[in-house]
């Protein structure tokens, strides 16, 4: 989902680039350069808008210049999210899953390589125990002190699940079940999704020897699935949600999916409602008043791509790739995006006690809470960094308010000479945002910083990077790209050579 | 302009599979054993190092950009430059 985003915006976002789109972009116009600029009014230009209201009064189109003190505001709002535990996971290249065992009091995380307990204590969040299982994706507990953890297999490797205690993860029974993903246990029976779209029930009355009573078949692409009562929700990354009925738990069958414009990969539910993962979507909520035929009442995008969901009370959570995301979902058909936090690693599993919530990036683990009574706005830069690469004047950046109280830009300000910066609007409401045009008419090497200050509680000060090019980069830039010849998966071979006289992005992923 | 999706996912399936499950349209290669990730990445061990990597490489065939975190307005700025450049 990740890489199909980048995809989707890197070029669909090129809005103003010369044969990539035609037309600008609405509000914009082409200036003499050939480049899409938005229409600055000359007699604002040396308007200082300072307080809401004459940000009341610009028009449209209008770019205003900030007070250029970068100091945070006196006094901030009380941030409804916070943090309250963190810890680094040591060598992990990828985690995948989350759970939560109430009857050891922890977390489970599954990924690669190793399987990983942790416990939540009065002070931070400790590790207790590691399984070096290799490659592990979804990880389900069975009851006390035991969990079931899931792994695809290939052509070298099997496929399958293997059941374990808890304490030391010592493997009680191994279920050889090829592309094996999300699972669920009911009473004493284990519920297995299939990446081919298969669900296993297998009977574990004796942990020990697992039996296969049914599989049922004919699911698209099944990532995870809840089971409450007669019912069971899939989240399928095709079809969306697909309810199964299991009124004889031996034997499941599919009895509907929701006409959805696209796919889920987590789902949660509770009071009647389904709660889905849908990539770049965000988040849909769908109302279970008919469990058989759930109906879509709500979309909401914490931004990101939200790849898993845990609810807390009355609060839906979000690990988004880039942060964890709280969302009030007290009136489900009315969801409220509360605030976020970013994330150093790519966020991707969420699981609640009820009480946390426990968040897995890729090389951290974090607690988090959040309280409904609270609002606050939660102000996001589209980007950390400002690059003004050969032949760039001009970059916007979009200041988005991610919270759920109004945000006010207090400052706007760089160290870099020759810069211009303006803002459209100094007040941007819950959902909305800002874009901040910095403009650069010095030359030579750039280095500095943009620094936005506004009424965001746990982040007034912020400040984006401004640089000529990326400087965090490996000793290549500049230099001739390094040759390759790989084959594609449609049988081609690619040279990179062969593509000279064209810009060729490379996007670069890996699961070690 | 090209885009290429690598992967040195530890198997021809498994990338496979991604591609399949990504829905992926663009033409995805398959780095066996990480060598063009080597190439790009001078003296770093495949494992450490920091995934997505997005790379431009401009017309004239030299590396342009380089990232580990999304950044479309990034590969928009340096990809629009280098199409006005070229006129592509």
């Amino acid at each position: 989902m990740r890489i199909l985003a980048i995809m989707v915006t890197g070029l669909g976002m090129a809005g103003c680039g010369k044969d990539v789109v035609a037309a600008c972009a609405d509000g914009f116009v082409r200036g003499a350069d050939d480049t899409c600029y938005f229409p600055a009014d000359d007699a604002s230009d040396n308007e200082v808008a300072s307080d809401t209201a004459d940000v009341d009064q610009a028009d449209d189109g209008d770019w205003l210049l900030a007070p250029t003190q970068c100091e945070a505001p006196t006094t901030l709002p009380v941030d409804p999210v916070s943090q309250t535990r963190y810890a680094e996971v040591e060598g992990f290249a990828h985690v995948l899953d989350a759970s939560y065992n109430a009857d050891t009091d922890h977390f489970y995380l599954a990924g690669i390589p190793a399987l990983t307990g942790w416990k939540v204590t009065d002070s931070g969040l400790e590790e207790t125990v590691r399984y070096d299982a290799g490659s592990t994706e979804h990880v389900t507990i069975l009851g006390p002190h035991r969990v079931a953890v899931s792994r695809r297999g290939d052509a070298s490797r099997l496929g399958m699940v293997e059941i374990l205690a808890v304490d030391e993860f010592q493997e009680l029974a191994i279920i050889f079940v090829d592309d094996a993903a999300g699972m669920r246990m009911v009473d004493d029976r284990l519920y297995i999704l299939t990446g081919t779209g298969s669900l296993y029930t297998y009977d574990l009355t004796d942990v020990a020897f697992p039996i296969q009573l049914h599989q049922m078949t004919g699911m698209a692409n099944p990532w995870d699935l809840e089971i409450v009562g007669d019912h069971a929700y899939v989240a399928d990354n095709t079809s969306g949600l697909v309810v199964l009925d299991m009124s004889n738990p031996s034997e499941p069958s599919v009895v509907g999916v929701t006409e959805g414009v696209g796919g889920l990969q987590d789902v949660v539910v509770a009071d009647g409602y389904a709660y889905g993962a849908a990539g770049s979507r965000g988040v849909e909520i769908f109302s279970l008043a008919n469990p058989a035929e759930p109906e879509s009442v709500a979309l909401v995008d914490p931004g990101g791509g939200s790849m898993s969901v845990a609810l807390g009370d009355g609060v839906l959570w979000v690990a988004n790739q880039r942060g964890v995301a709280a969302i009030d979902v007290r009136d489900p058909t009315n969801p409220q995006v509360m605030g976020s936090k970013f994330t150093a690693s790519w966020a991707m599993a969420v699981a609640s006690s009820g009480k946390d919530v426990f968040l897995a990036g890729w090389s951290e683990v974090a607690v988090y809470s959040a309280d409904t009574s609270i609002k606050a706005p939660d102000a996001r830069p589209d980007l950390s960094a400002l690059y003004f690469p050969e032949r760039t004047t001009e970059q916007v950046v979009h200041l988005q308010n991610a919270g759920s109280d109004g945000l006010q830009v207090a400052a706007l300000s760089t160290d870099v000479p020759d810069m211009e910066i303006r803002i459209d609007s100094l007040w941007v409401e819950p959902g909305e945002a800002a874009q901040i045009r910095v403009r650069w008419s010095g030359t030579g090497d750039l280095s500095g910083s943009l620094c936005i200050a506004t009424n965001d509680p746990d982040e007034p000060i912020q400040e984006l990077q401004i640089l000529t090019s990326n400087d965090d980069s490996s000793v290549l830039i500049g230099e001739p790209a390094p040759d390759f010849v790989l084959p594609g998966l449609d049988g081609q071979n690619y040279t990179l050579s062969e593509q000279l006289g064209q810009p060729v992005l490379l996007i670069y992923f890996a699961a070690w | 302009m090209v885009l290429w999706g690598i992967g040195p996912e530890d198997s021809y399936a498994n990338l496979a599979e991604f591609q399949t499950q990504m829905g992926l349209t663009f033409p995805v290669l398959f780095d066996d054993g990480g060598s063009v990730h080597d190439l790009y990445n001078p003296g770093a061990v495949p494992t450490e190092s920091k995934y997505p990597q997005d790379w431009i490489i401009g017309t004239d065939g030299r590396v342009k950009y380089v990232n580990t975190l999304y950044d479309p307005v990034e590969i928009r700025a340096v990809l629009d430059a280098e199409l006005a450049a070229d006129g592509r």
